[in-house]
Protein backbone atom coordinates (compact mmCIF):
# COMPACT_ATOMS: atom_id res chain seq x y z
CA UNK A 1 0.00 0.00 0.00
CA UNK A 2 1.41 3.31 -0.97
CA UNK A 3 1.70 5.89 1.71
CA UNK A 4 -0.51 8.89 1.33
CA UNK A 5 0.60 12.49 1.16
CA UNK A 6 -0.33 12.79 4.83
CA UNK A 7 2.90 11.04 5.74
CA UNK A 8 6.27 12.50 4.76
CA UNK A 9 8.45 10.65 2.25
CA UNK A 10 10.93 8.20 3.84
CA UNK A 11 14.15 9.77 5.05
CA UNK A 12 16.13 7.51 2.72
CA UNK A 13 14.55 9.15 -0.28
CA UNK A 14 15.48 12.59 0.95
CA UNK A 15 19.12 11.56 0.99
CA UNK A 16 19.11 10.67 -2.69
CA UNK A 17 20.30 13.07 -5.35
CA UNK A 18 17.84 14.51 -7.85
CA UNK A 19 19.08 12.31 -10.67
CA UNK A 20 18.59 9.12 -8.66
CA UNK A 21 15.14 10.28 -7.59
CA UNK A 22 14.16 10.85 -11.21
CA UNK A 23 14.97 7.21 -11.95
CA UNK A 24 12.45 6.21 -9.28
CA UNK A 25 9.90 8.74 -10.52
CA UNK A 26 10.19 7.26 -14.00
CA UNK A 27 9.11 3.93 -12.48
CA UNK A 28 6.01 5.49 -10.90
CA UNK A 29 7.30 6.21 -7.38
CA UNK A 30 5.01 8.94 -6.07
CA UNK A 31 7.06 9.45 -2.90
CA UNK A 32 10.22 10.09 -4.89
CA UNK A 33 8.27 12.59 -6.97
CA UNK A 34 7.14 14.30 -3.79
CA UNK A 35 10.76 14.85 -2.76
CA UNK A 36 11.58 16.29 -6.18
CA UNK A 37 8.56 18.57 -5.89
CA UNK A 38 9.55 19.78 -2.43
CA UNK A 39 13.06 20.62 -3.61
CA UNK A 40 12.04 22.62 -6.64
CA UNK A 41 8.50 23.87 -5.99
CA UNK A 42 9.56 27.29 -4.75
CA UNK A 43 11.85 27.96 -7.71
CA UNK A 44 9.24 26.64 -10.15
CA UNK A 45 6.37 28.63 -8.68
CA UNK A 46 8.51 31.76 -8.43
CA UNK A 47 9.45 31.54 -12.10
CA UNK A 48 5.84 30.88 -13.14
CA UNK A 49 4.70 33.86 -11.11
CA UNK A 50 7.42 36.11 -12.49
CA UNK A 51 6.26 35.30 -16.02
CA UNK A 52 2.48 35.13 -15.52
CA UNK A 53 2.18 37.93 -12.96
CA UNK A 54 -1.01 36.38 -11.56
CA UNK A 55 -1.00 33.86 -8.74
CA UNK A 56 -3.83 31.71 -10.12
CA UNK A 57 -2.15 31.46 -13.51
CA UNK A 58 1.19 30.69 -11.88
CA UNK A 59 -0.40 27.90 -9.85
CA UNK A 60 -1.93 26.41 -12.96
CA UNK A 61 1.36 26.57 -14.82
CA UNK A 62 3.26 25.03 -11.91
CA UNK A 63 0.71 22.24 -11.56
CA UNK A 64 0.74 21.46 -15.28
CA UNK A 65 4.52 21.52 -15.29
CA UNK A 66 4.97 19.13 -12.39
CA UNK A 67 2.37 16.76 -13.82
CA UNK A 68 4.29 16.81 -17.10
CA UNK A 69 7.47 16.04 -15.14
CA UNK A 70 5.75 13.17 -13.30
CA UNK A 71 4.36 11.70 -16.50
CA UNK A 72 7.46 12.36 -18.60
CA UNK A 73 10.17 11.53 -16.06
CA UNK A 74 11.60 8.85 -18.34
CA UNK A 75 12.52 11.59 -20.80
CA UNK A 76 14.84 13.28 -18.33
CA UNK A 77 18.41 13.00 -19.60
CA UNK A 78 21.03 13.77 -16.97
CA UNK A 79 23.66 14.39 -19.63
CA UNK A 80 21.74 17.47 -20.76
CA UNK A 81 21.64 19.24 -17.43
CA UNK A 82 20.49 19.13 -13.84
CA UNK A 83 17.00 18.22 -12.74
CA UNK A 84 16.55 21.79 -11.57
CA UNK A 85 17.44 23.14 -15.00
CA UNK A 86 15.00 20.68 -16.59
CA UNK A 87 12.20 21.56 -14.17
CA UNK A 88 12.68 25.29 -14.76
CA UNK A 89 12.82 24.74 -18.50
CA UNK A 90 9.46 22.92 -18.42
CA UNK A 91 7.97 25.70 -16.29
CA UNK A 92 9.36 28.38 -18.57
CA UNK A 93 7.95 26.77 -21.71
CA UNK A 94 4.51 26.35 -20.20
CA UNK A 95 4.42 29.79 -18.66
CA UNK A 96 5.41 31.37 -21.97
CA UNK A 97 2.73 29.35 -23.74
CA UNK A 98 0.22 30.66 -21.21
CA UNK A 99 1.31 34.26 -21.46
CA UNK A 100 1.40 34.17 -25.24
CA UNK A 101 -2.34 33.62 -25.05
CA UNK A 102 -2.66 36.88 -23.12
CA UNK A 103 -2.82 40.33 -24.66
CA UNK A 104 0.30 42.22 -25.56
CA UNK A 105 -0.53 44.83 -22.92
CA UNK A 106 -0.83 42.24 -20.16
CA UNK A 107 2.37 40.57 -21.22
CA UNK A 108 4.33 43.79 -21.40
CA UNK A 109 3.09 44.81 -17.99
CA UNK A 110 4.03 41.45 -16.50
CA UNK A 111 7.49 41.61 -17.99
CA UNK A 112 7.99 45.19 -16.82
CA UNK A 113 6.98 44.67 -13.21
CA UNK A 114 8.51 42.54 -10.59
CA UNK A 115 5.96 40.55 -8.63
CA UNK A 116 3.74 43.08 -6.95
CA UNK A 117 2.33 40.94 -4.18
CA UNK A 118 5.36 39.03 -3.13
CA UNK A 119 4.99 36.53 -0.39
CA UNK A 120 8.58 35.48 -0.17
CA UNK A 121 9.44 32.00 0.96
CA UNK A 122 10.36 31.92 4.62
CA UNK A 123 14.00 31.15 5.21
CA UNK A 124 13.46 27.96 7.14
CA UNK A 125 16.47 25.93 6.19
CA UNK A 126 20.05 26.48 5.21
CA UNK A 127 19.17 25.37 1.70
CA UNK A 128 16.39 27.94 1.43
CA UNK A 129 18.65 30.68 2.77
CA UNK A 130 21.24 29.70 0.20
CA UNK A 131 18.62 29.77 -2.55
CA UNK A 132 17.52 33.22 -1.48
CA UNK A 133 21.10 34.44 -1.50
CA UNK A 134 21.67 32.88 -4.88
CA UNK A 135 18.60 34.65 -6.25
CA UNK A 136 19.91 37.96 -4.94
CA UNK A 137 23.34 37.48 -6.47
CA UNK A 138 21.88 36.35 -9.80
CA UNK A 139 19.55 39.34 -9.79
CA UNK A 140 22.54 41.57 -9.22
CA UNK A 141 24.13 40.12 -12.35
CA UNK A 142 21.03 40.92 -14.36
CA UNK A 143 20.72 44.38 -12.85
CA UNK A 144 24.33 45.08 -13.75
CA UNK A 145 23.57 44.79 -17.45
CA UNK A 146 23.10 47.98 -19.46
CA UNK A 147 19.41 48.89 -19.43
CA UNK A 148 18.79 48.28 -23.12
CA UNK A 149 20.33 44.80 -22.91
CA UNK A 150 18.42 43.87 -19.77
CA UNK A 151 15.22 45.08 -21.39
CA UNK A 152 15.44 42.80 -24.42
CA UNK A 153 16.30 39.66 -22.50
CA UNK A 154 13.54 40.29 -19.94
CA UNK A 155 10.98 40.89 -22.69
CA UNK A 156 12.14 37.68 -24.34
CA UNK A 157 12.51 35.36 -21.37
CA UNK A 158 9.89 36.69 -18.95
CA UNK A 159 7.57 38.38 -21.44
CA UNK A 160 7.46 35.57 -23.99
CA UNK A 161 8.02 37.91 -26.93
CA UNK A 162 9.84 36.87 -30.07
CA UNK A 163 12.82 38.91 -31.20
CA UNK A 164 10.76 40.43 -34.01
CA UNK A 165 7.99 41.45 -31.61
CA UNK A 166 10.59 43.02 -29.33
CA UNK A 167 12.02 44.99 -32.25
CA UNK A 168 8.56 46.35 -33.01
CA UNK A 169 7.73 47.07 -29.36
CA UNK A 170 10.94 48.98 -28.83
CA UNK A 171 10.94 50.45 -32.33
CA UNK A 172 14.47 49.19 -32.70
CA UNK A 173 16.08 47.43 -35.68
CA UNK A 174 15.96 43.63 -35.43
CA UNK A 175 19.73 43.44 -35.79
CA UNK A 176 20.14 45.67 -32.76
CA UNK A 177 17.82 43.47 -30.71
CA UNK A 178 19.82 40.39 -31.72
CA UNK A 179 23.12 41.95 -30.78
CA UNK A 180 21.77 43.18 -27.42
CA UNK A 181 20.56 39.66 -26.65
CA UNK A 182 23.93 38.17 -27.48
CA UNK A 183 25.87 40.75 -25.50
CA UNK A 184 23.62 40.28 -22.46
CA UNK A 185 23.93 36.50 -22.52
CA UNK A 186 27.67 36.65 -23.05
CA UNK A 187 28.07 38.98 -20.07
CA UNK A 188 25.93 36.81 -17.82
CA UNK A 189 27.75 33.70 -18.99
CA UNK A 190 31.10 35.29 -18.32
CA UNK A 191 29.93 36.44 -14.88
CA UNK A 192 29.36 32.91 -13.71
CA UNK A 193 32.72 31.61 -14.91
CA UNK A 194 34.71 29.57 -14.21
CA UNK A 195 32.18 26.85 -13.46
CA UNK A 196 29.43 28.19 -15.67
CA UNK A 197 27.04 26.23 -13.51
CA UNK A 198 24.25 27.30 -11.25
CA UNK A 199 23.41 24.61 -8.78
CA UNK B 1 18.67 28.77 -47.55
CA UNK B 2 20.11 30.89 -44.71
CA UNK B 3 23.87 31.00 -44.25
CA UNK B 4 25.62 29.60 -41.19
CA UNK B 5 26.07 33.12 -39.85
CA UNK B 6 22.34 33.74 -39.84
CA UNK B 7 21.76 30.62 -37.80
CA UNK B 8 24.52 31.60 -35.44
CA UNK B 9 22.93 35.04 -35.02
CA UNK B 10 19.68 33.37 -34.02
CA UNK B 11 21.20 31.32 -31.20
CA UNK B 12 20.70 33.90 -28.39
CA UNK B 13 17.03 34.30 -29.27
CA UNK B 14 16.65 30.53 -29.46
CA UNK B 15 18.27 30.09 -26.05
CA UNK B 16 15.86 32.70 -24.65
CA UNK B 17 12.82 31.13 -26.32
CA UNK B 18 12.33 34.18 -28.52
CA UNK B 19 12.09 32.64 -32.00
CA UNK B 20 8.90 31.91 -33.90
CA UNK B 21 7.89 28.28 -34.37
CA UNK B 22 9.06 28.30 -37.98
CA UNK B 23 12.42 29.74 -37.03
CA UNK B 24 12.80 27.14 -34.30
CA UNK B 25 12.12 24.33 -36.77
CA UNK B 26 14.71 25.60 -39.23
CA UNK B 27 17.32 26.21 -36.56
CA UNK B 28 16.85 22.74 -35.08
CA UNK B 29 17.59 21.20 -38.47
CA UNK B 30 20.76 23.26 -38.66
CA UNK B 31 21.79 22.33 -35.12
CA UNK B 32 21.55 18.66 -36.02
CA UNK B 33 24.26 19.21 -38.58
CA UNK B 34 26.43 21.92 -37.02
CA UNK B 35 28.58 21.07 -34.00
CA UNK B 36 29.89 24.63 -33.87
CA UNK B 37 26.40 26.05 -33.34
CA UNK B 38 25.55 23.31 -30.85
CA UNK B 39 28.61 24.25 -28.80
CA UNK B 40 27.73 27.93 -29.06
CA UNK B 41 24.21 27.24 -27.90
CA UNK B 42 25.36 25.26 -24.87
CA UNK B 43 27.68 28.11 -23.90
CA UNK B 44 24.86 30.69 -24.17
CA UNK B 45 22.41 28.49 -22.27
CA UNK B 46 24.54 28.71 -19.16
CA UNK B 47 24.00 32.46 -19.37
CA UNK B 48 20.26 32.02 -19.75
CA UNK B 49 20.19 29.98 -16.54
CA UNK B 50 20.97 33.16 -14.62
CA UNK B 51 17.47 34.44 -15.42
CA UNK B 52 15.26 31.87 -13.62
CA UNK B 53 17.79 31.83 -10.79
CA UNK B 54 17.41 35.61 -10.41
CA UNK B 55 13.68 35.55 -9.69
CA UNK B 56 12.50 36.55 -6.19
CA UNK B 57 11.68 33.33 -4.35
CA UNK B 58 8.01 32.94 -3.49
CA UNK B 59 6.69 29.96 -1.57
CA UNK B 60 4.38 27.72 -3.54
CA UNK B 61 0.91 27.52 -1.98
CA UNK B 62 0.37 24.36 0.12
CA UNK B 63 -2.87 23.55 -1.73
CA UNK B 64 -0.86 23.23 -4.94
CA UNK B 65 1.03 20.30 -3.45
CA UNK B 66 -2.18 18.71 -2.16
CA UNK B 67 -3.86 18.92 -5.58
CA UNK B 68 -0.79 17.70 -7.38
CA UNK B 69 -0.11 14.76 -5.07
CA UNK B 70 -3.75 13.65 -5.19
CA UNK B 71 -3.43 13.21 -8.95
CA UNK B 72 0.07 11.73 -8.77
CA UNK B 73 -0.85 9.18 -6.10
CA UNK B 74 -3.99 8.15 -7.95
CA UNK B 75 -2.00 7.64 -11.13
CA UNK B 76 0.67 5.71 -9.23
CA UNK B 77 -2.10 3.45 -7.92
CA UNK B 78 -3.38 3.01 -11.46
CA UNK B 79 0.09 1.98 -12.57
CA UNK B 80 0.28 -0.57 -9.78
CA UNK B 81 -3.29 -1.79 -10.37
CA UNK B 82 -2.48 -2.16 -14.06
CA UNK B 83 0.53 -4.34 -13.14
CA UNK B 84 2.78 -5.43 -15.94
CA UNK B 85 0.42 -4.18 -18.64
CA UNK B 86 0.62 -0.68 -17.25
CA UNK B 87 4.33 -0.72 -17.92
CA UNK B 88 3.71 -1.60 -21.55
CA UNK B 89 1.03 0.82 -22.68
CA UNK B 90 1.76 0.31 -26.37
CA UNK B 91 1.10 -3.42 -26.21
CA UNK B 92 -1.92 -2.91 -24.02
CA UNK B 93 -3.34 -0.30 -26.33
CA UNK B 94 -3.13 -2.62 -29.31
CA UNK B 95 -5.02 -5.30 -27.43
CA UNK B 96 -7.76 -2.86 -26.49
CA UNK B 97 -8.09 -1.50 -29.99
CA UNK B 98 -8.99 -4.99 -31.13
CA UNK B 99 -11.82 -5.33 -28.63
CA UNK B 100 -15.47 -4.44 -29.34
CA UNK B 101 -15.34 -1.62 -26.86
CA UNK B 102 -12.36 -0.04 -28.51
CA UNK B 103 -13.96 3.35 -28.85
CA UNK B 104 -14.34 3.67 -25.11
CA UNK B 105 -11.02 2.15 -24.29
CA UNK B 106 -8.94 4.17 -26.68
CA UNK B 107 -8.01 6.35 -23.79
CA UNK B 108 -7.45 3.41 -21.46
CA UNK B 109 -3.75 2.71 -21.32
CA UNK B 110 -2.91 6.23 -22.31
CA UNK B 111 -5.01 7.31 -19.36
CA UNK B 112 -2.02 6.59 -17.20
CA UNK B 113 -0.45 9.59 -18.85
CA UNK B 114 -3.46 11.61 -19.93
CA UNK B 115 -4.48 14.73 -18.07
CA UNK B 116 -6.91 13.67 -15.43
CA UNK B 117 -9.93 15.54 -14.29
CA UNK B 118 -8.99 17.29 -11.09
CA UNK B 119 -9.31 15.28 -7.97
CA UNK B 120 -11.01 16.95 -5.09
CA UNK B 121 -11.03 14.63 -2.17
CA UNK B 122 -13.56 14.46 0.56
CA UNK B 123 -15.88 17.35 0.00
CA UNK B 124 -18.21 17.12 2.91
CA UNK B 125 -21.94 17.09 2.32
CA UNK B 126 -22.33 18.32 5.87
CA UNK B 127 -24.65 17.11 8.56
CA UNK B 128 -25.86 13.88 6.96
CA UNK B 129 -22.74 11.80 7.58
CA UNK B 130 -22.46 11.39 3.84
CA UNK B 131 -19.48 12.78 2.04
CA UNK B 132 -18.76 13.20 -1.62
CA UNK B 133 -15.50 11.94 -3.05
CA UNK B 134 -14.74 13.16 -6.54
CA UNK B 135 -13.26 10.69 -8.98
CA UNK B 136 -10.91 10.87 -11.92
CA UNK B 137 -12.26 9.67 -15.20
CA UNK B 138 -10.49 9.21 -18.48
CA UNK B 139 -13.74 9.38 -20.46
CA UNK B 140 -14.19 12.70 -22.22
CA UNK B 141 -17.28 14.55 -21.08
CA UNK B 142 -18.01 12.16 -18.22
CA UNK B 143 -18.03 12.95 -14.51
CA UNK B 144 -18.05 10.62 -11.56
CA UNK B 145 -18.10 10.79 -7.80
CA UNK B 146 -18.80 8.59 -4.80
CA UNK B 147 -21.31 9.21 -2.05
CA UNK B 148 -19.79 7.57 1.01
CA UNK B 149 -21.65 6.90 4.23
CA UNK B 150 -19.84 4.72 6.73
CA UNK B 151 -18.69 1.63 4.88
CA UNK B 152 -21.25 2.01 2.11
CA UNK B 153 -20.57 3.83 -1.12
CA UNK B 154 -22.63 4.76 -4.11
CA UNK B 155 -21.12 5.65 -7.46
CA UNK B 156 -22.72 8.61 -9.21
CA UNK B 157 -21.94 9.10 -12.89
CA UNK B 158 -23.02 11.49 -15.62
CA UNK B 159 -22.27 11.49 -19.29
CA UNK B 160 -20.75 8.02 -19.65
CA UNK B 161 -20.56 7.13 -23.35
CA UNK B 162 -22.56 4.15 -24.62
CA UNK B 163 -20.99 0.74 -24.18
CA UNK B 164 -20.37 -1.69 -26.97
CA UNK B 165 -22.84 -4.62 -27.14
CA UNK B 166 -22.31 -7.37 -24.57
CA UNK B 167 -20.20 -5.20 -22.32
CA UNK B 168 -20.75 -3.70 -18.88
CA UNK B 169 -19.03 -1.39 -16.48
CA UNK B 170 -17.59 -3.31 -13.54
CA UNK B 171 -16.82 -1.76 -10.17
CA UNK B 172 -13.81 -2.88 -8.13
CA UNK B 173 -12.62 -2.15 -4.64
CA UNK B 174 -8.87 -2.31 -4.18
CA UNK B 175 -7.47 -2.33 -0.67
CA UNK B 176 -3.76 -1.97 -0.17
CA UNK B 177 -1.73 -4.46 -2.14
CA UNK B 178 -4.59 -6.98 -2.34
CA UNK B 179 -6.04 -7.71 -5.78
CA UNK B 180 -9.00 -5.60 -6.83
CA UNK B 181 -12.25 -7.30 -5.70
CA UNK B 182 -15.38 -7.18 -7.89
CA UNK B 183 -18.15 -4.95 -6.51
CA UNK B 184 -20.96 -5.10 -9.07
CA UNK B 185 -21.64 -4.34 -12.71
CA UNK B 186 -23.82 -1.75 -14.40
CA UNK B 187 -24.84 -0.26 -17.73
CA UNK B 188 -25.62 3.39 -17.22
CA UNK B 189 -25.15 6.71 -18.96
CA UNK B 190 -26.10 8.86 -16.00
CA UNK B 191 -27.34 7.85 -12.55
CA UNK B 192 -26.12 6.05 -9.47
CA UNK B 193 -25.26 2.50 -8.50
CA UNK B 194 -24.32 0.96 -5.16
CA UNK B 195 -20.79 -0.34 -4.63
CA UNK B 196 -21.51 -3.93 -3.60
CA UNK B 197 -18.64 -4.19 -1.12
CA UNK B 198 -17.90 -2.32 2.06
CA UNK B 199 -15.30 0.41 1.72
CA UNK B 200 -13.01 2.10 4.17
CA UNK B 201 -10.62 5.05 4.05
CA UNK B 202 -7.69 4.47 1.73
CA UNK B 203 -9.54 2.05 -0.55
CA UNK B 204 -9.50 2.65 -4.27
CA UNK B 205 -12.76 2.29 -6.15
CA UNK B 206 -12.15 1.55 -9.82
CA UNK B 207 -14.41 1.05 -12.82
CA UNK B 208 -13.37 -0.95 -15.87
CA UNK B 209 -15.20 -2.10 -18.99
CA UNK B 210 -15.67 -5.88 -19.04
CA UNK B 211 -17.65 -8.55 -20.93
CA UNK B 212 -21.39 -8.80 -20.12
CA UNK B 213 -21.18 -11.16 -17.14
CA UNK B 214 -18.28 -9.37 -15.53
CA UNK B 215 -14.93 -10.91 -14.71
CA UNK B 216 -13.10 -12.06 -11.60
CA UNK B 217 -10.24 -9.59 -12.14
CA UNK B 218 -9.94 -6.42 -14.23
CA UNK B 219 -8.94 -7.09 -17.81
CA UNK B 220 -8.77 -3.47 -18.93
CA UNK B 221 -7.37 -0.24 -17.54
CA UNK B 222 -9.67 1.69 -15.22
CA UNK B 223 -11.79 4.43 -16.74
CA UNK B 224 -12.86 5.78 -13.34
CA UNK B 225 -10.85 5.87 -10.15
CA UNK B 226 -11.53 7.35 -6.73
CA UNK B 227 -9.85 7.01 -3.39
CA UNK B 228 -12.06 6.78 -0.34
Amino acid sequence: MAKTSNSPPPAGLRQLGDEDLMGLVARGDARAFEVVYERHATAAFSLAYRICGIRAAAEEVAQESFLAIWRGAARYDRTRGSVRTWVLSVVHNRAVDAIRRATTHERRRASDEHAAELIEAPERTDVEIARREEARSMRALVDALPGEQRRVIELAYFGGFTQEQIARLLETPLGTVKSRMRLALEKMRASIEPTGAIS
Amino acid sequence: MPEHGEYSDALPAYALGALSDDEVTRLKHHLDECPECRAGLEWLRAGVEVLPASVPQIEAPPELKRRLMAVVEAEAELLRAGGASADRPEAARRRWWSSPSAARLAVGAAALCVAAIAVVLAVSAGGTGTRTVSAQTTLAGARASLQVRGTRAELVVTGLPALAADHVEEIWVKRGSAPAAPAGTFVLGSGSVAVARPVRPGDLVLVTVEPRDGTAAPTTAPVIVARI
